[in-house]
């Protein structure tokens, strides 16, 4: 299990509020391969994104945010290792790519500054050959003219030809690891399948790992080769992709994948929807935290708390009736 | 090679062009708004009155001549003598070195100063408290008393007068900066920037402070031309620029003895304090629509 390029073993972390301690990410463990997409997924809220923060560690506020467990980054853990050390993996070893291309850009400085940042920061590089590399950059992500663009501020480009300029830094330094957090979210379809592919062949290009952070399972479908999917900061069921669409055993991972509307199919039949609202963290249930929205729930489930189960051919449950739920569902189909 | 170089020029070019452009565009939005020209004209002509001030005037301001006391304007005396037979316009000429100087001197100082504060205090949540507060307790006074108060202390030189408007200024520079900074901080360009590895002070100088840089210079304005006005009340108390030095201030108080009888002595001095504060206000007013993205647009 050593060899992975991330492993998350048991990651926590809390929040200091006004309402008392928060845990957002409660004990999530995961890892990703060198060449590999892992996609993690999950409905808003249920801590995609501050697994993606914690693992850059850019929650820093003394007293308010902190960490447990570990998050092994090519043998060291990051969470123990200093400051000025986790300055220097981040944007050169681990890149993030954010959600909202429109504010991911600062509006003062050309978009050719911008990409020089971090080659300049992490590189050594000269200015010189710090603005040829940004050329090249925008020339692999597909932006025409690149020699005119970099003298552009963000303003003047569109929504997806930012999210280019923002994946053209993330990837400036060819960092080991890119965490993409819902990175298409923002941009209309033809962009969006435009951008994954890109960071598909340039995944292909520099063996780098992809974490995916998504909530279109369509997207996971299509690019990524493991899922992990989230509620309520836990991962559920994690598996190949395969497997996990084919034969879905968390009864959450069945709803998200039922709540698909179909292309071929009965038109008049409604989708299916999972009931109740992603619970406060505040008021996280006893028992699994699923159960009270589970329709296979039952007095166990209400009281204890599952273990994260593994199964042969990786696959990983948090669920005290997979095994009935799984004939339940083939009996039904 | 030879390919390679002929690019490279044709970069430079580029860069060129663009650079060009832009600048272009700004002096035309600048030259549309007659207000903020109406006020740089003003500006302009004062800083050069105030800079070729010994070159205008055959006079000096000191000399006084007891036999041409109050003598009202004529071709000899442009401005009339003042009550000790100096030549008025000399002193008012002379005079705008200390309010201009004062008036620059303060915003530039309040501007550095400002800028630190508000940069440090809207980044750092424990010394936002401690140096918000101790703004809070300099805004607390009126800003011509705590001047007045500054003044006692120090003594009346001209250094001080620029060390105690600082003083007053300060705290409301750093307020605007720390307004600006902290939306900039909460800015996705800013976790950005943090997620890309850049230090706490590269996020601070190098990110967060150019986005302050338009309210923060539009204030600068504003408070140079509250600095002129404070020095003129400051001297016309008493407290300011000491007695034989000319300035605003001083001369007006001169004035104000023998107001019914010879207008000219406060009424140049008058004339001189409310162009340059009306010039730089309709400057900073212009700067303000011309930096700001959201007034623009309103325009077009």
């Amino acid at each position: 299990m050593g060899d992975h390029l991330l492993e998350v073993n048991n990651l926590k972390t809390h929040f200091r509020t006004e309402r008392g301690k928060v845990t957002a990410v409660d004990g999530i463990s995961f890892h990703v391969d060198r060449g590999e997409v892992l996609a993690i997924v999950g409905e808003s809220g249920c801590g995609k994104s501050v697994t993606a923060q914690s693992i850059l560690r850019l929650f820093e506020e003394k007293g308010v945010t902190s960490y447990d467990g570990e998050i092994n980054f090519e043998g060291k853990n990051l969470l123990k290792i200093s400051d000025s050390e986790m300055r220097k993996i981040r944007g050169n070893d681990i890149s993030m790519i954010f959600q909202d291309p429109l504010s991911s850009l600062n509006p003062v400085f050309t978009i050719g500054d911008q990409i020089m940042e971090p080659i300049m920061l992490h590189q050594k590089l000269s200015k010189k050959e710090a603005y040829e590399r940004a050329i090249e950059m925008l020339k692999l992500i597909g932006i025409p003219a690149p020699e005119q663009r970099v003298h552009e501020y963000p303003h003047q480009i569109s929504g997806g030809m930012r999210q280019r300029v923002m994946i053209a830094i993330a990837l400036a330094c060819q960092p080991k690891l890119l965490i993409a957090d819902e990175p298409t979210t923002a941009l209309d379809v033809t962009i969006q399948s435009q951008i994954l592919e890109l960071i598909d062949s340039l995944r292909q290009k520099l063996d780098m790992g992809i974490m995916l952070i998504t909530h279109d399972l369509g997207v996971v479908a299509q690019h990524c080769t493991r899922v992990a999917v989230m509620y309520l900061g836990e991962v559920v069921e994690e598996g190949d992709v395969e497997s996990l669409f084919e034969n879905p055993l968390h009864p959450y991972t069945q709803g998200l994948i039922s709540s698909i509307p179909q292309l071929f199919g009965n038109r008049n039949k409604k989708l299916s929807i999972i009931k109740g609202m992603v619970p406060s963290l505040n008021e996280i249930p006893k028992g699994c935290r699923f159960a009270p929205r589970c329709p296979f729930a039952d007095a166990k489930c209400m009281n204890e708390k599952p273990e994260l189960e593994t199964l042969d051919h990786n696959k990983r449950i948090k669920c005290w009736h997979h095994q009935t739920i799984k004939g339940a569902v083939s009996n039904a189909t | 090679m030879e390919v390679a170089v002929e690019k490279r020029r044709e970069l430079s070019d580029f860069r060129r062009d663009i650079n060009r452009e832009r600048r272009r565009l700004f002096v035309r939005r600048f030259f549309s708004n007659k207000l903020t020209v109406t006020g740089s004209v003003i500006i302009l002509l004062t800083l050069l009155v105030t800079l070729l001030g010994p070159l205008l005037s055959s006079y000096t301001p000191y000399e006084m001549v007891v036999t041409s006391r109050l003598k009202a304007p004529s071709a000899d005396h442009l401005f009339g003598t003042d009550n000790l037979g100096r030549d008025l316009f000399a002193r008012v000429v002379y005079g705008a070195r200390a309010s201009m100087g004062v008036g620059l001197s303060v915003a530039i100082i309040t501007s550095v100063l400002g800028m630190i504060i508000g940069l440090y205090s809207a980044y750092y949540k424990v010394l936002d408290h401690v140096l918000m507060r101790i703004c809070d307790g300099l805004m607390a006074f009126p800003a011509i008393l705590l001047a007045i108060a500054l003044m006692a202390a120090l003594g009346t030189k001209i250094d001080n007068v620029i060390i105690a408007l600082a003083a007053v200024f300060t705290p409301y520079v750093a307020r605007v900066v720390r307004s600006a900074a902290l939306v900039v901080r909460e800015q996705t360009y800013i976790e950005a920037m943090k997620a890309q590895g850049a230090s706490s002070m590269r996020i601070i100088w190098g990110h967060i402070a150019p986005n302050t840089l338009s309210p923060l210079i539009v204030y600068s304005t504003f408070i140079f031309a509250d600095a002129i006005i404070i020095e003129a009340g400051l001297s016309f108390l008493g407290v300011g620029v000491p007695a034989p030095d000319p300035s605003w201030g001083n001369i007006l108080f001169d004035g104000k003895l023998v107001i019914f009888n010879a207008w000219w002595m406060t009424f140049f001095p008058g004339v001189a304090i409310i162009l340059s504060v009306l010039g730089l206000n309709l400057f900073g007013d212009g700067l303000r629509d011309l930096l700001d993205p959201h007034t623009n647009h309103a325009k077009k």
